[in-house]
C-alpha cells in the first residue's frame, strides 16, 4: 500500500504532529484523525492487527532523535500510513493490511529491515500482535515474529523487565524484590502492582499482553501552508496576479492565526507553460503572520516583477511556521502602524524588497575595546535582536572613558607615509590623545595601539594611531 | 620620585595579576620609594608584601581600596600610625561581617567617626557629574580635612589631559591638593593577558564576550619612573613622598597580647599557674611528686615566666578545662604539649616517666621561639569547643586564621578554560584528565590525552595562562582549627570576616602569616580516633567494664606497656589501630618490632615522608637489628642522636645538629624550622643548605652526612615530625592498640559508630573483627540501635550488633522514631512497625533493602514487596484498615543477590566474601587467591585479584602507588609504579575488581606483588556497588 498522495490544501497529514502519548493512566480519548484501527481485545488465533517494532539504540541523544526518528518515519510511511514514534529511539508500523501487497509476512519485513540497513543504522526489529509486546521484543534484540496472540505470554514471560523502558525508580523497585523477569510480574496478584508500581504499569502489561487496547496516533508530517490557484487562462499582467494572489495571502493569514504562528518567509511560485517556474521569496523582517505586512511586501515584490511568460498558475507556500513572540507584537505597539502609518519593519521590510535583501541591515554596536569589532551588522529588525548582540548590557564597572570615535571606519586601516606622519607630528594639528588599546590577545588579533585625533590641513579631523609593536602609523578613520 | 599609593595584588581576588611579593620586588627595581598595598577592602596579603619588602628594604603602606555604597565612593585608604591601622582593621571587618563570604558592604554612614589615623585618598568617578562630585567632596572634606587627597590616576585613556584638568580644578574649587596614583593591578605589563582572564572568571563570562568590562589597555601595572614623569605634572609625583612620609605605620608595631581574665583577682599569672600546676601533680603524684619530676616542674616554670608564656598556658588549660568538663576527650600536641606542666595541668596524658629525656628540648629561652601547643579533640564534639571560645571571648577577640585556598591544576584548567571560550564539555574533559595525583604541574602528555593538541594556539594560550595562575590566591577559607584570641579586640589587629559555615568567623591571615609576626594561636583540631575511643570507653563501661583495670576505664587507667599488646602491633595486626593501620606502617611493624612506648613514638615518625626522603629508615632498622654498627661522626652529634641510635629522625633532631654541626645560631635554626615548613609552597631553602653543608665540613664532618641532614629537611616539609607530636600520637596508637587487643568487639563497634574515619571502611573492619573471633549480628530493626552496640552472649562475652546507622537511606529522624516506637512495646508485625514508627516509603525501603526486616517479614524480596505495599493511612479509615491483597509469589533471594543487596545497603555482607561465589570463574582464568601467593618464592609471576579495598599514591614514594586488594581468603598489597600506573591508568583508576599479573616480593613477613599487567574484572561484579577508598 502506497502513503496516501498529499492533498494539496491546508494541513497536510493529520491534526497535530505532537509525539503520542504513551503514559496517559487512561486509553487515550480517540481524537486523533483518522481514528487508528481500534484494536481487538480478545484473542483470536489470527489478531486483526499486527505491529513491527523497530528499535534504533544508536538514536540515544535526547536532542537529536526527535529529528530523525521523524525522518525515517517518512521512510516507513512506504510501507503503512500508521506509523508512530515512539521515542526516543522506535517506531512502531502497524502492517496487517501491507501484508498482502508484500507477498508474505517474511517478505514485507524483511523489505522494511532492508530499509534500515540501507541507511546503515543498526535497527532490532520484532512483529507482534500488540504494540507494546513489539516494542519490548525489539528492545529485548529478539527478532521474533509472532502472530498468534495465544503465544504472546510465553514469549514476553521471559523478557528482562527492563525492556519496558520503564522509569529507572520503578525498574530499581522491581529489582530489589527480585523480580527481574516480565514473568516474574505477571505472576504477582493485580492489586499488588497497581499499588507498588502504579496503575499504568498493570495496564502497559495488558495492553503487552493484548488484554487491553491501545489506540496509536499516526504520525503526520509537519505543517506548511500551500496553496495553489490555477487559472482558467494565462494571465499576463503583474496586477492580474496581485488581484489573484490576494485571497490565498489572506487564507494563508488565517491559518497562521488558528495557529498562533507567524513566518519569516513566504515563497510564490509562478508556472509557466513553456518558461521553468519563477520563484520568488517574500522576505520579512520579523516573524509575522499580519495579513497587511503579508499583502504588502508580496505587492511591492510582484510591482518590481517583469514576467518572463505568461503565468498558468500560482502557488503560495509558507516557510516553516515560528511561534509569535510577544516582541512581535512590542513592535507594532512602540513602532507605531496605526492610522495607516508604516512600521518600521513594514518600511524595512518595503526597502528590501526593491533593493534587495542583503542591502538593508541595521548596525549595532559591541561593547568592545577594539575598534575593528565594536560593531555588526544585523539583518533582523526585531528590537530585540539590536540588544541582543551585546548579549548584556554592561554595568558600568570599568569606565569606558576613550576620546570620541568616528563613525566612518575604513575597511582596512591604511598606512601612513613617514613624511606625512612628520608633518603632522610638526604642525599642532594634534587635538586628542594618546588613547591606548591593548585588547584582544585571546582570539589571536592583539592589538597594541595609540590613538590620537588630529587636523588635516584641509579641517578634516583624522582618526590615526601608531602601532606600539611596529612603531608604524595608521589612518583608522574619518570624523564627519 | 614616587611612592606607588594604590596598588591590587591578587589577594584582591580575581582582580590582581600578581602577587604581593611580586609588587614589592619590582617597586624595589624600578626605584620607588615605597609602596601602599591597598587591596580591596581586604588585608589578606599586607604580611606577605611586609616579609617581602623588608627583606628587600622598601618601604611598605598598609591600606586598603574601598568601595562605599556600591560604587558611590571609591577611596583609597592609607594607616598612618598603629591606632590608624587598627581603625582600618574595624572598618574592613565590619563591612566583611556586613556581607556575605567573600563580599562586603559599606556605607557611606559607615565612614562617620571612622578610619582616625588614615590618610584618605579620594578618587572620583570619570562619569559622574560634576556637582556630584562636587557635593561628594565636601562631604568627605567635612570628615577627612587635612588628610584627604584627590587621587589622579593617567592611563592613557585617551582624554588624559582633560582629566587631569577637571581634577585640579575640581580640587582647586574644594581646596583638596591632589595626588598622583597608578590603579596598579599587576607588577608587569605581561600580565595583561592573566588581568583580563582574571576579569572573565570574575564576570562569569568568556574572554570575547567580556568587551569593555576589560580594561582597555596593560597601563595598571607598575610603570617606570621616567614614563611616569612623561605622564604626570611633577608636583603630583612629589606629593606621593608627603604621603608616604606620614605613613610610618609597620606591621612590626603589632604586639599580641593574651586575654587577662583567666587570672583570678589578686593573683598573677605566674602565681595562678603555679598554683593550678601544684593542683594536677598531686593529683598525678599521690604519693608525692618524684624528686626529678619537680625539678622538672621548678625548671619550666621558671623559663615560662621568664619568656611571659603563662597566659598561653593558661588558655590552654582553660579550653581543655572545659572539655574535660564535658566529657569531651583531647589530648594535646606540639613541641610545648608533653612538658611537666602541661601533664599537671591536663593538656597531655603522656606521663613523662614513660618518656626518657624528651622534655629538656620542649621550649628554649635562646630561640625565643612561640611555644606550639595543638589540642585533638573528638572530631564530633570540636565544635561545642570551637563555639565554646567564641561564647567566652566573643566574636571580636576569638576567631580562627584562614587557609588560603590557591589554584591548582584542575581548578585553574577549568576556569581558564571557560574565560578562553572553551565548550563545558571540553572543560569538564580536560580538568578530569587531571587525576588528583598529578600534583602542582600541568603536562602536556596529559592535555593531549584529553583529547587537545598542545601546539594549537589555543590551548598553547591556554596551558601558558594556566600555568601563570597556579598558585594564585583563589579565596579564603577557615584553617582546620587555629585560633587567635586576643586580650583587647582582635578585629584592631586584622580584619575579621565570615567563613562560609555559618556561627564562624576567621581573620585574613592564615598561619604563615601569623608565624612571621609572632602571633599565637591554640590549635583546636579534631581527631577521629579520639571519638572512637571515647565511645569505646563508653561501650565497655556500660557493658560492665572490662577485666584487669578496676572501676572505669579511660585514658588515664588503660594498663600500661602491655606485653600482648606489643606482640600484637609486631605482628601488623593492627586495623583499626591509630596510625600504624596504613600499609606503609603496617610492612614497617615486622621489620621495627615496636616493645616499647618509646619504640612506638619512633615508629610513628619514622614512615613519613621526611626519614624516608633522608633514607633513614634502613640504616636505623639495620643499627636496630644489630647489622650495623651504632656510630656517630662526633661526641656532640652524640648527643643529640643517641635515641634514635645515631640516625635523625624527629624534626627537633635535625634543628638541634644544625647548632651543634653546623654552628647556626638558635635564630638561625629557627628560621630553619620555619623555612622547612613552607618550602613546598613558597621555597627558599636555598640558602640554608649552603650554610649548613658549609657549617658541618668547616667542622669535620662529611660532606654525604651533611647532604643526607638536609635531604631529611627538604622531607619534613610540611610533615615535619616533632617528637613531642609523635609521642602524643604514639599514647592514641597504644590506647587503641590496647582496645583493639583486649575488646576487639566494642573497639569496632566503636570505629563504624566513628565514620567516617581512618583508613578502613566498615566492611573491612567488620572482617577483622570476626577474623579475631567476635561474633557480628545483623542490623535488624527489632533489636539494632542507631548505633553499633555490644550484645551480651550465653557465655559472657560481648557480641557485636550491627547498628541502623550502616544502612544506607535510612534518615537518621526515622531510626529515632521507630527507637521510640520500639521502646514502648515490640513491633507485632511490619504493619505495626510503618504504623507506630510513622516511617515514611523510603525509610521503610531503605531498613527492607538493608535486610532489618528479616525477623518481621521474613526474606528481603517479600520484605521489599510488603513495604513498597504500605500506604500512608487514610485519615477516614480506622487505622487497623488492611486493604486485602493476594500473596506474592516470590522466591527467596539466592546467595548471590543478598550479598550484592548487603554491599548496595550496608556496605558489608556479613554472608560469604563476594569473591567466593566467584571463585570458580576465577579459577578458570588462573587467578590464585591472596593466600595461595604466600607459597610463592620470590620473584615469581603471579596472576591473583581482589576488590579494591584502597588506592593510595604518597607524596614521599617517588610516584609509586600502592593498592590493596581484597578477596575471600585475605588481603593483597600491590606495587604500581609510575610507568605501569601511566600505561594502565584506566584500569588503575577505574576498577573496582581488579585483575593483576605482577612478580610477589618478600622481605621477610612483608609479601607484596609488583604490578606489571592490571585488568578491570568488574564487569564480573554485576551490580555490587564497592567503593573503594582513595588516600593521597
Amino acid at each position: 500500500m502506497k502513503p496516501r498522495a498529499l492533498k494539496s490544501a491546508t494541513a497536510d497529514l493529520f491534526a497535530a504532529a505532537a509525539p503520542p502519548s504513551r503514559r496517559a493512566a487512561t486509553p487515550p480519548a480517540a481524537a486523533a484523525s483518522p481514528p487508528p484501527p481500534p484494536e481487538q481485545s480478545t484473542a483470536r488465533s489470527r489478531s486483526r492487527h499486527l505491529w513491527y517494532a523497530v528499535v534504533f539504540p544508536a538514536l540515544g541523544e535526547p536532542q537529536s532523535a526527535p529529528l530523525s526518528l521523524e525522518r525515517l518515519c517518512l521512510h516507513a510511511q512506504r510501507f503503512t500510513p500508521w506509523v508512530s514514534i515512539e521515542p526516543p529511539n522506535a517506531l512502531l508500523l502497524e502492517i496487517r493490511g501491507s501484508v498482502k501487497l508484500f507477498g508474505s509476512l517474511a517478505a514485507l519485513g524483511a523489505d522494511i529491515d532492508a530499509v534500515w540497513s540501507g541507511l546503515k543504522l543498526r535497527a532490532q526489529s520484532s512483529t507482534a500482535p500488540s504494540t507494546l509486546a513489539a516494542l519490548w521484543l525489539a528492545r529485548a534484540g529478539q527478532k521474533a515474529v509472532l502472530e498468534d496472540p495465544g503465544s504472546l505470554a510465553g514469549c514476553l514471560a521471559k523478557l528482562s523487565v527492563a525492556c519496558t523502558s520503564w522509569d529507572p525508580g520503578r525498574l530499581h523497585t522491581l529489582r530489589t524484590m527480585g523480580v527481574n523477569r516480565i514473568g516474574e510480574l505477571m505472576r504477582l496478584p493485580r492489586a499488588g502492582i497497581a499499588r507498588r508500581l502504579g496503575a499504568d504499569a498493570l495496564l502497559d502489561l495488558d495492553i503487552a499482553l493484548m488484554r487491553q487496547a491501545a489506540p496509536r496516533r499516526a504520525f503526520a508530517a509537519r505543517e506548511r501552508f500551500h496553496e495553489r490557484c490555477d487559472f482558467e487562462m494565462e494571465v499576463e499582467t503583474v496586477a492580474y496576479l496581485q488581484t489573484a494572489l490576494g485571497p490565498l495571502i489572506e487564507r494563508c493569514a488565517r491559518f497562521l492565526r488558528e495557529r498562533q504562528a507567524g513566518v519569516e518567509a513566504l515563497e510564490l511560485k509562478l508556472d509557466h507553460r513553456t518558461q521553468p517556474i519563477t520563484r520568488i521569496r517574500l522576505g520579512l523582517a520579523s516573524v509575522t503572520g499580519d495579513p497587511r505586512r503579508l499583502a504588502d511586501v508580496s505587492m511591492h515584490k510582484l510591482a518590481r516583477l517583469e514576467l518572463a511568460a505568461p503565468v498558468r498558475s500560482l502557488e503560495l507556500k509558507s516557510g516553516p511556521l515560528r511561534p509569535l513572540s510577544t516582541d512581535s507584537f512590542d513592535v507594532f505597539a512602540c513602532l507605531g502602524g496605526a492610522g495607516g502609518r508604516d512600521t518600521a519593519p513594514q518600511l524595512v521590510e518595503r526597502l528590501r524588497a526593491r533593493l534587495g535583501e542583503q542591502a538593508v541591515y541595521g548596525i549595532c554596536p559591541v561593547p568592545e575595546h577594539r575598534p575593528e569589532v565594536a560593531w555588526q551588522r544585523v539583518q533582523s529588525l526585531s528590537a530585540k535582536g539590536t540588544m541582543r548582540v551585546g548579549r548584556q548590557t554592561p554595568p558600568p564597572r570599568i569606565d569606558v572613558q576613550g576620546m570620541p570615535r568616528p563613525i566612518w571606519l575604513l575597511n582596512e586601516p591604511a598606512r601612513l607615509r613617514a613624511p606625512d606622519v612628520e608633518r603632522l607630528r610638526q604642525s599642532r594639528s594634534l587635538l586628542e590623545g594618546p588613547e591606548r588599546i591593548e585588547s584582544g590577545w585571546w582570539d589571536g588579533k592583539d592589538v597594541t595601539r595609540d590613538y590620537y585625533i588630529v587636523r588635516q590641513s584641509g579641517g578634516t579631523r583624522l582618526w590615526i594611531f601608531q602601532e606600539r609593536r611596529s612603531r608604524r602609523w595608521f589612518v583608522h578613520g574619518v570624523f564627519a | 620620585m614616587y611612592a606607588e599609593l594604590h596598588a591590587l595584588s591578587n589577594f584582591s581576588f580575581l582582580r590582581g595579576a600578581s602577587h604581593p611579593e611580586e609588587l614589592v620586588e619590582r617597586a624595589r627595581a624600578l626605584g620607588y620609594r615605597a609602596l601602599a598595598l591597598t587591596d580591596e577592602c581586604s588585608l589578606a596579603g599586607v604580611v606577605r608584601a611586609h616579609i617581602a619588602a623588608k627583606r628587600c628594604e622598601l618601604p611598605l603602606i598598609v591600606g586598603a581600596e574601598l568601595h562605599c555604597g556600591g560604587d558611590d565612593l571609591k577611596l583609597v585608604v592609607l594607616a598612618t600610625s598603629r591606632s590608624g591601622y587598627g581603625t582600618l582593621c574595624r572598618l574592613i571587618s565590619r563591612a566583611r561581617r556586613a556581607g556575605a563570604k567573600g563580599s562586603y558592604r559599606l556605607e557611606r554612614q559607615d565612614l562617620e567617626n571612622a578610619l582616625d589615623g588614615c590618610l584618605i585618598v579620594w578618587l572620583p568617578a570619570g562619569r559622574t557629574t560634576l556637582p556630584k562630585q562636587e557635593s561628594d567632596g565636601r562631604w568627605l572634606r567635612e570628615r577627612f580635612a587635612g588628610r584627604l587627597w584627590i587621587g589622579v590616576e593617567l592611563l592613557t585613556g585617551g582624554l588624559d589631559a582633560r582629566r587631569l584638568e577637571m581634577l585640579e580644578a575640581l580640587g582647586d574649587a574644594l581646596g583638596i591638593p591632589r595626588v598622583a596614583a597608578g590603579d596598579v593591578h599587576m607588577h608587569r605589563r605581561s600580565r595583561r593577558a592573566l588581568q583580563d582572564v582574571l576579569t572573565a572568571i570574575r564576570l562569569k563570562i568568556p574572554l570575547a564576550e567580556a568587551g569593555t568590562r576589560l580594561h582597555p589597555n596593560g597601563e595598571r601595572h607598575l610603570r617606570p619612573l621616567p614614563r611616569l614623569e612623561e605622564l604626570y605634572p611633577g608636583k603630583l609625583l612629589e606629593e606621593t613622598l608627603a604621603l608616604t612620609e606620614r605613613c610610618t605605620f609597620s606591621l612590626d608595631e603589632l604586639r599580641y597580647e593574651y586575654p587577662e581574665e583567666l587570672v583570678p583577682a589578686g593573683e598573677t599569672p605566674t602565681s595562678h599557674l603555679r598554683h593550678l600546676t601544684e593542683l594536677g601533680a598531686a593529683k598525678r603524684w599521690p604519693g608525692g611528686v618524684p624528686a626529678a619530676v619537680r625539678k622538672e616542674i621548678e625548671h619550666e616554670l621558671r623559663l615560662l615566666a621568664e619568656l611571659k608564656f603563662e597566659p598561653f598556658f593558661l588558655t590552654v588549660h582553660d579550653v581543655v578545662q572545659y572539655a574535660r568538663s564535658h566529657h569531651i576527650l583531647c589530648q594535646g600536641r606540639g613541641s610545648a604539649a608533653n612538658s611537666t606542666v602541661c601533664y599537671c595541668l591536663g593538656i597531655t596524658e603522656v606521663d613523662p616517666s614513660r618518656m626518657s629525656m624528651l622534655f629538656e628540648r620542649f621550649i628554649s629561652k635562646e630561640r625565643n621561639e612561640p611555644p606550639d601547643i595543638d589540642v585533638d579533640f573528638e572530631h564530633e564534639r570540636r565544635e561545642e569547643v570551637i563555639q565554646y571560645i567564641y561564647s567566652k571571648y566573643g566574636r571580636e577577640r576569638a576567631a580562627l586564621a584562614a587557609t588560603v585556598i590557591c589554584y591548582r591544576p584542575r581548578s585553574a584548567l577549568r576556569d581558564v578554560g571557560k574565560a578562553l571560550g572553551l565548550g563545558l564539555e571540553e572543560v569538564d574533559r580536560l580538568a578530569r584528565g587531571m587525576q588528583w595525583w598529578d600534583g602542582q604541574r600541568i603536562d602536556p602528555e596529559r592535555i593531549r590525552a584529553s583529547g587537545f593538541d598542545p601546539m594549537d594556539p589555543r590551548t598553547r594560550r591556554l596551558m601558558a595562562l594556566t600555568a601563570e595562575i597556579l598558585g594564585f590566591p583563589r579565596h579564603l577559607s577557615q584553617h582546620v582549627g587555629g585560633f587567635v584570641i586576643a586580650r583587647r579586640r582582635l578585629d584592631e589587629l586584622v580584619p575579621i570576616e565570615n567563613a562560609a559555615m555559618p556561627e564562624r568567623t576567621v581573620i585574613e591571615w592564615d598561619k604563615d602569616d601569623l608565624d612571621a609576626l609572632g602571633l599565637l594561636k591554640v590549635d583546636v583540631l579534631g581527631l577521629g580516633m579520639l571519638t572512637a575511643i571515647r565511645r569505646a570507653f563508653g561501650l565497655i563501661n556500660a557493658f560492665g567494664g572490662t577485666s584487669g583495670v578496676p572501676g572505669e576505664l579511660s585514658l588515664a587507667t588503660v594498663p600500661g606497656e602491655d606485653a600482648a599488646v606489643y606482640d600484637m602491633i609486631c605482628r601488623a595486626d593492627t586495623a583499626g589501630v591509630f596510625q600504624i593501620e596504613s600499609r606503609a606502617q603496617m610492612s614497617m611493624l615486622p621489620r621495627l618490632r615496636p616493645r616499647n612506648f618509646y619504640d612506638l613514638v619512633i615508629e610513628v615518625a619514622i614512615v613519613r615522608p621526611g626519614p624516608i626522603q633522608g633514607e633513614m629508615v634502613h640504616p636505623y632498622l639495620r643499627r636496630r637489628s644489630g647489622e650495623e654498627p651504632v656510630s656517630y661522626p662526633s661526641k656532640e652529634v652524640e648527643k643529640v642522636l643517641k635515641r634514635t641510635l645515631g640516625v635523625p629522625i624527629f624534626q627537633e633532631q635535625v634543628m638541634q645538629l644544625s647548632i651543634v654541626a653546623a654552628g647556626f645560631s638558635p635564630g638561625q635554626a629557627d628560621g630553619l624550622r620555619r623555612a622547612m615548613a613552607a618550602w613546598k609552597r613558597k621555597g627558599g631553602l636555598e640558602p640554608f643548605q649552603r650554610q649548613l653543608i658549609d657549617g658541618m665540613r668547616e667542622r669535620g664532618y662529611e660532606e654525604s652526612f651533611a647532604l643526607q641532614i638536609f635531604n631529611q629537611i627538604l622531607g619534613f616539609g610540611e610533615y615535619g615530625f616533632p617528637e613531642s607530636h609523635a609521642a602524643s600520637f604514639a599514647l592514641l596508637v597504644y590506647t587503641s592498640a590496647w582496645l583493639k587487643a583486649y575488646e576487639p568487639a566494642a573497639f569496632c563497634a566503636a570505629l563504624i559508630n566513628s565514620q567516617p574515619m581512618g583508613f578502613y571502611a566498615p566492611a573491612q573492619l567488620v572482617r577483622d573483627a570476626r577474623s579475631h573471633g567476635v561474633e557480628v549480628r545483623p542490623a535488624d530493626a527489632t533489636v539494632s540501635d542507631w548505633d553499633c552496640t555490644l550484645e551480651r552472649r550465653d557465655d559472657g562475652r560481648p557480641a557485636l550488633r550491627l547498628g541502623l546507622r550502616l544502612v544506607k537511606h535510612l534518615t537518621q529522624e526515622g531510626a529515632r522514631r521507630l527507637l521510640e516506637a520500639r521502646a514502648v512495646r515490640p513491633f507485632a508485625g511490619l504493619a505495626d512497625l510503618a504504623e507506630r514508627a510513622t516511617l515514611d516509603r523510603r525509610d521503610l525501603e531503605a531498613l527492607a533493602a538493608g535486610d532489618a526486616l528479616a525477623a518481621l517479614s521474613g526474606h528481603r524480596y517479600r520484605a521489599v514487596w510488603q513495604v513498597s505495599g504500605v500506604e500512608r493511612p487514610l485519615p477516614l479509615l480506622p487505622a487497623d484498615t488492611q486493604v486485602p491483597e493476594g500473596i506474592p509469589l516470590l522466591r527467596a533471594p539466592r546467595e548471590g543477590h543478598d550479598i550484592v543487596a548487603d554491599y548496595a545497603s550496608l556496605g558489608l555482607t556479613l554472608r560469604r566474601h563476594p569473591l567466593a561465589l566467584l571463585r570458580d570463574r576465577l579459577g578458570k582464568r588462573g587467578i590464585a587467591d591472596t593466600q595461595a601467593l604466600w607459597d610463592r618464592p620470590d620473584g615469581q609471576w603471579v596472576t591473583t585479584a581482589g576488590l579494591v579495598i584502597t588506592r593510595q599514591r604518597p607524596g614521599s614514594a617517588g610516584g609509586v602507588t600502592f593498592v590493596t586488594l581484597e578477596d575471600e581468603v585475605g588481603y593483597v598489597n600491590l606495587i604500581v609504579w609510575q610507568r605501569v600506573a601511566e600505561e594502565q591508568r584506566a584500569a588503575l583508576l577505574e576498577s573496582r575488581l581488579l585483575e593483576v599479573r605482577g612478580q610477589v616480593q618478600r622481605q621477610g613477613d612483608v609479601l607484596h606483588v609488583v604490578a606489571r599487567r592490571l585488568v578491570n574484572l568488574s564487569a564480573l561484579l554485576g551490580d555490587l556497588m564497592i567503593e573503594s577508598r582513595n588516600f593521597r
